[in-house]
This record gives structure tokens, C-alpha cells and sequence, in this order.
């Protein structure tokens, strides 16, 4: 494992001035563009968690992905430690075990495989046609060897990205992508027609940059979209998700999206339990059904991401993920329950479990027929009923309804991005504001517009440049009192973005 | 506050002066139709984290946004 930072933007501008103003005049109609609906493939979900066994982790360990109610993990087998003389492959204890025991533990196995190989194509990703056709040769191998266990492979890793890519491939990445996808389409379907190819392995979710692949022709060779969206707040991804199925569906085929990496650095462990639920709520709830947490374990390089740390012992977020496999993923998939308001965000799976978080209200549970309702915390800790929505996520089983008070925040810049409660749009200088919608980007997918190219919003962050001026806009819908506040901080990332446009 | 007026409220968020966000909160009266922007302007290119809310009291101001994540793994 290499460790990878995104390089950073320049910090913002020396002063940034906040103007709150309040006057009557015609409402704006720069509201953001609404996504286009598409509809994800359904099924089961599957859920799983990236382990690293192939780069040395310890055998303990995967018992405790089992434990944990993981039915499928992400690892790999090196294809440089497997096929060290062309045309053989030699699957040994020390290159591949972890699959063997992976599959006799009744795991599913989701390989994904780095296309490089010093025997072929000086070690760069490979890119000739010899290159890529070894490579399909290979990923046959490992589909012929655990035929039923290893159910999926994720061709290349985060292509996207400054090193998912090195050589001449790199130069090109949709076309050098798009044939490798050919060949192992070739070589692996005929035998294994229900083995899922993944392609587009990306970093964030670039729809922008998928585009392009599947105007390339990638949906016709794949099973699947392979995406890791690392952000640093899960609300939100549900409308990039939105924007990458639209963007399938506008190419003709809307393949199933896996989320075969997700999670962010935590300051403290206990803030990733909420995290992991929330993501799951709003990534089900988008018609995701396959997703893997990254990781099983803590590393060296990632302390903070695992459920696990490194010596077995379970972390808040090992106990909200055994939590949602045991109580949540039996009732089937979640679905989001709309209530008008984008701050409020209501989860159910099946008839009586629910995931309620978001600005506040009061929150009334009426008792299901099987007894009193249950109220826990992300972690699977018993609560009282709070009686209240807050920023926390609360699971309730045993409910035959929830009823909600009136909300305390009529609008909210991050829980309300992109709804039309509110309306984004930018000016350069004392110029005309330009209504702000969605751009597609090779990095994620932002309120900006191509008139004022500077201009970039995400759910928490902003642009700023000198002479520009973002402006964010709520319309009154009664008389009344409110109250208008603003948090800034000087830091920030916008999501994925890891270069200046 | 009325609905007629405006308030501004300058965040002075350079780094080098300041490490803690920025709050503010103001109340305003409003008529039915009525708009309340937020406006943000840099001096420099860059970004900044922001969270802006309208409540019904100030018990329920803005949250500060999330600490910016380091980074994402490798395979």
C-alpha cells in the first residue's frame, strides 16, 4: 500500500466577507437543476469490507469479517506473484491463501487486480495488446480457480487518479481502460457468464470522467461501476450517485453501481459509526447494492479507518456494522421516505425498522403490533426514545409509524445542497448572476456553470476568487422571525476535487 | 432587522490570523416572499468549508463543517 494525498488547493482567500441580507423583491429562478431519474438495477445487497491479506495482513483476521456480517470481502492476488514466467500461473500459499480461506469460510471474494506485471509491458499498466491480452489470460486463471467464491473482479484501481494509471496508458486512460475491458470481457465471460466484471474503478464518484468511458463503449463490457466515494460528510453522495446513474442511463445502459471502497478519516473512532450508517441509509437508498467498507483494519498508513484495530479488537465502527447486518440488512434494502424536506432524512428497511437523522423536530414513534419500539445509537447501543431528530442517526425497530413535528430549520445549506429550498448562483465582479447547476467532473460532481468556470460549490465547501461572488439564497415562505447563520472555516476540501480545474 | 434592511458580517478567515471558524447569526423579520442571501467573496483563490442555515431560533444555528478528511488509501 502506497500512502496518497490529494494535492492541495491554495487555502482561502485572505478575507472572505459574509453578507446576510433580507429583502423583498421577485424570487430567483436560479434554482440548481434537478438530476435526471434513473433507476438502479435492484437485488440483495451485499456487504463487505476491503481487507489487505494479499499485502501481508495477519490470517486472525479474517474470522472477523465474518463476525462481523461481512458476506464478501475486497482483496487481491498479485499478478506479478502468480505469473512470474509467461503463460504460468502459480497459485501458492503465500500469494493466495487468503482467498482459499476466504472461500472456506463461505466469504465471497471480490479480487481487484492492478493490471501490471514486469514480464509485460516494462511493468506499466499494460497497454499494448500483448499486455492486455496476458492480463485477460490471467484474470480467466483466477476465475477458473475459485469459480463461485471469487464472484467479482475490479479491473484496475482508481483510474481517475495520478497513479491508478502509469506508462502510455495513462496518456489515455479512457481508450487504454476501455480495451483492457475488452479483452478480459473475452477471455473470462464465455466461461464465467456470472462472474461480474467491474470497470471505471475510480476515486470519488467522476462523472464527468465515467462519461467518457461509456461514450467509449465501457457499459457493454462490464457488470458493474466501480466507485469509491471518500468524502467528508455522507450527505450528499446520494446526488452524485444520482448524477452517475443519469449519466449511464444517457448512454444507454444503466449498469449496478459497486462501492467497493468508502470511508474517511476519523478524529475520533466513535465519529465513523454514524458515518458508516449514514452511508449506508443514503447509498441504499440510491439504489447502491453492493458496497465495502475500507477497511477491515487499522493500518499503519490508515489508522482511523478500520473497524477493526489492527490487534482484533472491534471499533465503533466494527459495532455499527455488525449492528446494521444484524438488525437493518435482514429487512432488505433501504428506502428513503420523503417528507418534503431534504433536512429531514427517514430510512426505512422493511415494515418496522427505521434510520432517522437530520435537523431538528420532535419525533413521535407509534408502537408497532410486536411491542414497544427500540431506539438505538449507530453503534447498536439502547437508548431512550430522544424524542427528538438530531444530527445523530437513530435506528428504531418495532414501529408501525413515525410522526414528525414541525422542523426547527427551514433551510440548510448542506442537508438542503442541490433541493430546491434554497437556490445557488455566482457573479464575476459586478456582473449578472449566473444560476449555478450541476457540473460533471473527472473528480465528483458540483453546483457550478461553464459561463463562470470558477465557480464551484459542494455540499460543505466553496470556491473563492478574487472577484467572485457565490451567493446562496433562501425565499420566505411565511412572515416571520428567523434566524440566519453561517459557519465558515479556512480549511477545506471540496470533496474529491484533488486538482484545480 | 427588518425585513428591508441588511447586515453584514465580515469573516476574517486568514490563516495566518485565524485557525478557529468563523460564526455569526443574525435574526431577521420577514415578509412571505422575501429572500435572505449569503453572499461570500474572496480576496485570494481558494476555498473555504461553509454551512449556512435559516431556522425558526437560535437554537439551531449552522453547524461548523466536517474537518477535512487526509486523504484516500491505495489498494
Amino acid at each position: 500500500m502506497t500512502r496518497r494525498r490529494r494535492p492541495a488547493l491554495p487555502l482561502a482567500g485572505a478575507v472572505t466577507a459574509l453578507v446576510l441580507s433580507a429583502a423583498c423583491h421577485p424570487q430567483a429562478s436560479n434554482r440548481a437543476q434537478a438530476e435526471t431519474a434513473a433507476t438502479l438495477p435492484d437485488g440483495p445487497v451485499v456487504t463487505g469490507v476491503t481487507t489487505h491479506f494479499a499485502q501481508g495482513w495477519p490470517p486472525r483476521l479474517l474470522p472477523r469479517a465474518k463476525a462481523l456480517g461481512a458476506g464478501m470481502i475486497r482483496d487481491s492476488v498479485h499478478w506479478p506473484t502468480v505469473e512470474r514466467t509467461p503463460g504460468t500461473y502459480a497459485f501458492t500459499p503465500a500469494n493466495s491463501a487468503h482467498v482459499d480461506r476466504a472461500c472456506a469460510a463461505g466469504l465471497k471474494v471480490l479480487l481487484g487486480l492492478e493490471p501490471r506485471n514486469p514480464l509485460y509491458d516494462g511493468g506499466q499498466t499494460v497497454w499494448t495488446p500483448a499486455g492486455q491480452a496476458a492480463f485477460a489470460r490471467y484474470a480467466r486463471a483466477l476465475a477458473d480457480r475459485w469459480p463461485g467464491c471469487v464472484t467479482a473482479l475490479e479491473m484496475d484501481n482508481e483510474i481517475n487518479g495520478k497513479g491508478g494509471m502509469i506508462g502510455p496508458a495513462a496518456q489515455n486512460r479512457i481508450e487504454a481502460h476501455v480495451t483492457l475491458l475488452r479483452a478480459v470481457n473475452a477471455a473470462v465471460k464465455p466461461a464465467h457468464p456470472g462472474l461480474a466484471l467491474l470497470g471505471g474503478s475510480s476515486n470519488a464518484i467522476p462523472t464527468g470522467f465515467l462519461t467518457r468511458l461509456f461514450r467509449a463503449g465501457a457499459l457493454d463490457l462490464v457488470d458493474g461501476i466501480a466507485v469509491h466515494p471518500y468524502r467528508d460528510q455522507p450527505e450528499g453522495v446520494e446526488h452524485e450517485l444520482a448524477r452517475l446513474a443519469a449519466a449511464m442511463a444517457a448512454a444507454g445502459q444503466v449498469r449496478p453501481i459497486w462501492v467497493t471502497e468508502f470511508s474517511r478519516d476519523f478524529a475520533r473512532p466513535q465519529d465513523a459509526a454514524p458515518y458508516y450508517l449514514k452511508s449506508r441509509a443514503l447509498m441504499e437508498g440510491a439504489g447502491v447494492r453492493y458496497h465495502l467498507w475500507y477497511a477491515l483494519a487499522d493500518q499503519p498508513g490508515f489508522p482511523t479507518m478500520g473497524l477493526l484495530r489492527f490487534d482484533g479488537t472491534e471499533k465503533p465502527a466494527g459495532a455499527a456494522f455488525r449492528f446494521a447486518a444484524q438488525t437493518l440488512a435482514p429487512r432488505g434494502p433501504a428506502r428513503r421516505i420523503a417528507h418534503g424536506d431534504p433536512a429531514l432524512y427517514h430510512y426505512a428497511f422493511g415494515p418496522d425498522a427505521h434510520v432517522v437523522w437530520g435537523a431538528p423536530r420532535t419525533l413521535l414513534v407509534r408502537p408497532g403490533p410486536s411491542g414497544p419500539p427500540r431506539f438505538f445509537r449507530a453503534d447498536g447501543t439502547q437508548v431512550a426514545d430522544p424524542g427528538t431528530v438530531s444530527d445523530d442517526p437513530l435506528v428504531i425497530t418495532g414501529a408501525q409509524a413515525l410522526a414528525f413535528g414541525p422542523p426547527q430549520v427551514l433551510a440548510d445549506s448542506t442537508y438542503g445542497f442541490a433541493e430546491p429550498s434554497l437556490a445557488w448562483s455566482a457573479r464575476s465582479g459586478a456582473s449578472a448572476p449566473v444560476p449555478l447547476g450541476w457540473v460533471d467532473w473527472q473528480w465528483n460532481s458540483y453546483l457550478g456553470s461553464p459561463r463562470l468556470p470558477q465557480a464551484a460549490v459542494t455540499p460543505l465547501a466553496m470556491a473563492v476568487a478574487p472577484g467572485l461572488v457565490t451567493l446562496v439564497r433562501w425565499t420566505a415562505k411565511a412572515p416571520g422571525t428567523v434566524y440566519a447563520s453561517a459557519c465558515f472555516a479556512p480549511r477545506a476540501r471540496l470533496a474529491g476535487r484533488s486538482t484545480s480545474r | 432587522m427588518t425585513s428591508a434592511g441588511q447586515t453584514r458580517w465580515s469573516a476574517d478567515l486568514a490563516p495566518a490570523r485565524t485557525t478557529a471558524p468563523a460564526i455569526a447569526q443574525v435574526a431577521l423579520a420577514v415578509k412571505a416572499g422575501a429572500t435572505v442571501d449569503l453572499t461570500v467573496a474572496g480576496s485570494a483563490a481558494g476555498r473555504i468549508a461553509y454551512r449556512w442555515r435559516i431556522a425558526v431560533s437560535p437554537d439551531a444555528p449552522a453547524p461548523c463543517p466536517a474537518t477535512p478528511s487526509q486523504g484516500n488509501p491505495a489498494p
